[in-house]
């Protein structure tokens, strides 16, 4: 039987016996945050996708080395500044933040990352990391998929300028862009009294006929929705915080979504990108500068989030569509590659560099081989953090990376 | 037992597809004049509606199925036609969108494009595979030719559209290695339903309809990749082809039966279930009359049971019923590439359906994300600024002769839902009343008074009359 016969008759069942409404937002109340159960229910996932193909070999960097050193001869790091993670690997001098985070034992590297055949567009590859499938057929991304999933009250939200990625895409429209808090709110003309003109509005939505049919169920949602966009209208305002975040783009944008988190609002998927890692002449001011967007804004937001006593709920993940080439090209850049490492940061993970980083003399045509599918890396967030089943999402069993913290792991 | 489903389970199979004959306690009225408009379009405005209450629902439906005279027609075809060379051209799937939404805003026959979309979700087909606007623009006009005709013809043609088989994997159909997606899909979505058919009529349908391609964005049949053997489909052995499975689906029993069933949920009530007994008229006469499509949604639309409570605002607009139907109501000339955006933004990408299941379609459209953003395109296209909307409320009291206050709520009210509740509209009265009290006008930069009510105190009362969540209701 079709999906939509089915929905129908659970539709049609529901307005014959005027049960109480399906949920569409859950009352912010219930959102309440359990913020004892690491990986519980209300588990929170921000993915950062780095746009342009991350330089992976210059992020966290096998200092010691010697064939780093002789491929990268204008771009290699200086082993005296780079920050130590173990004997053998260091982050890149722009990535304190993340060397604060791993001294707290909150930050993951997962090393090796990518997927068989690794296709080098950034197009085609950055379509395989959002939809979690090599199939040209798969309209959906495995985040929007995976949204379906979580109740009718969670949405994905997507911070910034631009469209929805595709990873957030599903059949249900349940994505929403969010640039700042005024676009969540139910919009009526400005001047004069805001207030009462919306009033009219939410008194639309008011008293419940106890009929449960349609227009009832209109009006429940709507009333969700209203609460949820007034809950949201305080947010700017109450919202305080000791932290001082790094004055950059990406840091503005997580703090939104700890505005948000903080807030109690039942979102929970944020998708948010850190543009400009095609790095292909000139590499190293640029990458220096992304990397210190992109660990200042994350260390900030997780301090942010403990803050705000959330910090057993939110789980930041970073992804790119490839790694770059071994060695260096002879315009001070990288061109594109192929494996690369991702980034887990949260109270849950655990901490460290987890696997080996690759070899750099045994290549895939002059690039990094991966050891570790991307999906294996999404089934753990899936089925440990969302608490969603992963099959179910990537079609397919990928055997989950030991990412979580015993305890944590569900 | 709810109300609605006791209406419809009223009816006797006999009396509830007989011509609707108002009299003076069912009488003809803007509320059945408009929910005819909305299910057989996409809405319209105030003075057709006006008309339509001086007609009589036998005229008025007769009108709306056979749609305008020749020359209008020609016109406006010829206008389409050239726009869409354009289209597959610039390639640019955006203006793809906006052109059918120009075709269900502009059509003068309406009911052809409804009927259009509603089988552009039953043979649901996406560009995100097929990736040729030409050939997805083709099957497109192939629906809408057939729209009104006969499904039979519709069916046949659907089996070799060079876009379908595409998207359904009939071009990798071939003899040594049978690929099972159209026979799949022909049965349990297109024609039959779940339950109608065993796993083995698929396989040897499969076998069937070997042999198609696409070659040069045409439908071409090649014998050496065709598997010419014996197959046993419902029963019937022989060396079937892809017509003869066609053939066969059709002459089931249950074909009509699904059909009639997925129409009922599209034209007339989504929340009252109908019995088989209750269809069963419809059924004999779509089997009897060679699956006359222009016979059954005429039959369906003159109805009582259309024009009963288990059919008036028996359905969750659909975001281009929502779009479209604000955009007609107000007599506005909007950005069409905006609207094609919006309606994205709100879940339906037109040609381009999640699956080939098509949109879910009923209380599915709503949830917080799209409800809130309903409500706030309805703000965007009633506060008369913005120049690429062009489109503002504030013109309509004056052209329908309406002043004060109290009148133009009532008139906006009236025009998007028939009926006026008194709270809703003593709400709106002193919410306007209020504000000119305030003199907050003034920020909306624009004094031009009509009779005694200021525009912006017209754009207000539209807006809120559309909040009314009773609006999302079709």
């Amino acid at each position: 039987m079709p999906i939509s016969r089915r929905r129908f008759l659970a539709a049609s069942s529901f307005l014959a016996c005027g049960a109480a409404v399906p949920g569409f937002w859950r009352s912010v109340a219930l959102a309440a945050p359990d913020a004892d159960q690491p990986g519980a229910a209300d588990s929170i996932l921000l993915v950062i996708e780095l746009t342009g193909g991350n330089d992976g070999l210059n992020t966290v960097i096998p200092f010691r080395d010697e064939v780093y050193a002789a491929a990268r001869p204008t771009l290699k790091q200086d082993a005296g500044r780079v920050l130590k993670i173990n004997e053998g690997l260091a982050f890149h001098p722009g990535l304190g933040g993340f060397a604060r985070l791993l001294e707290r034992s909150q930050l993951a590297i997962v090393q090796g990352v990518g997927y068989p055949n690794p296709n080098r567009s950034h197009f085609s590859s950055m379509d395989i990391w959002h939809s979690a499938s090599f199939s040209a057929d798969e309209p959906f991304g495995w985040l929007g998929r995976g949204v379906e999933k979580m109740g009718a009250g969670v949405n994905g939200l997507s911070i910034g300028a631009g469209d929805s990625p595709r990873a957030l895409t599903g059949p249900s429209a349940r994505a929403l862009r969010l640039q700042s808090l005024a676009d969540y709110d139910l919009k009526v003309s400005r001047g004069g009294d805001e207030g009462a003109r919306r009033r009219v509005v939410e008194e639309f939505a008011a008293g419940d006929s106890k009929k449960g049919d349609l227009a009832d169920l209109v009006k429940q949602a709507a009333r969700e929705t209203y609460r949820s966009a007034a809950r949201l209208r305080q947010v700017a305002t109450k919202y305080e915080t000791p932290v001082k975040y790094p004055a950059t783009g990406l840091a503005e944008r997580l703090k939104l979504v700890a505005q948000l988190i903080a807030a109690g609002v039942p979102e929970r998927i944020y998708y948010t990108t850190l543009p400009g890692f095609d790095t292909h002449s000139n590499q190293a001011r640029q990458h220096d500068e992304l990397l210190g967007e992109l660990a200042g804004a994350v260390a900030s937001f997780h301090e942010d989030i403990a803050h705000h006593g959330q910090q057993k709920r939110v789980l930041t993940v970073t992804f790119s569509e490839f790694g770059r080439r071994v060695k260096e090209n002879a315009s001070l850049g990288t061109d594109h590659g192929a494996a690369s490492q991702m980034f887990v940061a949260g109270e849950a993970v655990r901490a460290g560099a987890l696997g080996e980083h690759p070899s750099l003399t045994d290549l895939d045509d002059g690039d990094l081989k991966f050891h570790t599918d991307f999906r294996s890396v999404y089934a753990a967030i899936l089925d440990q953090w969302l608490k969603i089943p992963s099959q179910e999402v990537l079609g397919n069993k990928f055997a989950p990376i030991e990412l979580f913290k015993k305890e944590a792991a569900g | 037992m709810n109300p609605v489903q006791e209406t419809l389970d009223h009816l006797q199979p006999d009396a509830a597809w007989q011509p609707f004959v108002p009299d003076s306690s069912n009488p003809w009225n803007d509320v059945k004049v408009a929910h005819l408009y909305r299910r057989s379009g996409f809405g319209t405005n105030w003075a057709t509606i006006a008309t339509g209450v001086q007609s009589t629902p036998a005229a008025l439906v007769e009108r709306i199925v056979s749609g305008a005279g020749p020359e209008e027609t020609g016109d406006f075809e010829a206008e389409v036609a050239r726009l869409r060379e354009g289209v597959v051209k610039g390639n640019n799937a955006l203006e793809a969108k906006a052109l059918w939404l120009y075709r269900m805003l502009y059509s003068p026959h309406p009911l052809r494009e409804r009927l259009t979309l509603f089988w552009h979700n039953h043979f649901a087909t996406s560009n995100a595979k097929v990736r040729s606007l030409r050939l997805i623009q083709q099957q497109n006009e192939t629906l809408r030719r057939h729209a009104l005709g006969r499904f039979d013809a519709l069916l046949a043609e659907m089996t070799i559209d060079p876009a379908m088989l595409i998207w359904l994997d009939s071009d990798t159909n071939k003899k040594n290695a049978p690929n099972e997606n159209y026979a799949r899909e022909v049965m349990e979505l297109f024609s039959l339903g779940v339950g109608h058919y065993t796993e083995k009529d698929i396989q040897e349908a499969a076998r069937a309809l070997t042999g198609w391609k696409v070659v040069d964005d045409r439908a071409t049949f090649d014998p050496a990749q065709f598997d010419d053997s014996d197959k046993t489909v419902f029963g019937q052995t022989g060396r079937w082809t892809s017509g003869d499975v066609v053939r066969q689906c059709l002459s089931q029993r249950a074909c009509a039966q699904f059909l009639v069933r997925k129409l009922f949920r599209e034209l007339v009530s989504e929340t009252a279930v109908p019995s088989d007994a209750l269809l069963e008229p419809l059924a004999a006469g779509f089997r009897a009359r060679n699956y006359d499509i222009a016979w059954l949604v005429g039959t369906m639309l003159r109805s009582n049971a259309f024009f009963s409570a288990a059919a008036i605002r028996q359905k969750v607009k659909s975001p281009c019923d929502f779009l479209l139907g604000m955009v007609l109501a107000l007599e506005g000339r909007p950005s069409l590439t905006q609207l094609a955006q919006f309606c994205d933004q709100l879940g339906q990408s037109l040609l381009y359906p999640p699956s080939v299941k098509g949109w879910d379609g009923g209380p599915a459209w709503i949830n917080s994300s799209t409800l809130l953003k309903r409500q706030n395109l309805a703000f965007e296209l009633t506060r008369g600024s913005g120049q690429s909307l062009r489109i503002d409320p504030a013109r309509l009291p004056a052209e329908y002769g309406v002043v004060g206050a109290e009148k133009t709520a009532e008139f906006f009210l009236r025009l998007f839902h028939q009926e006026v509740a008194a709270g809703a509209l003593m709400s709106i009265v002193s919410q306007i009343e209020a504000e000119r009290a305030a003199g907050a006008a003034a920020f909306y930069g624009d004094l031009r008074g009509q009779g005694d009510l200021s525009s912006a105190s017209a754009r207000s009362a539209a807006h809120l009359a559309l909040t009314l969540p009773e609006y999302q209701l079709g």
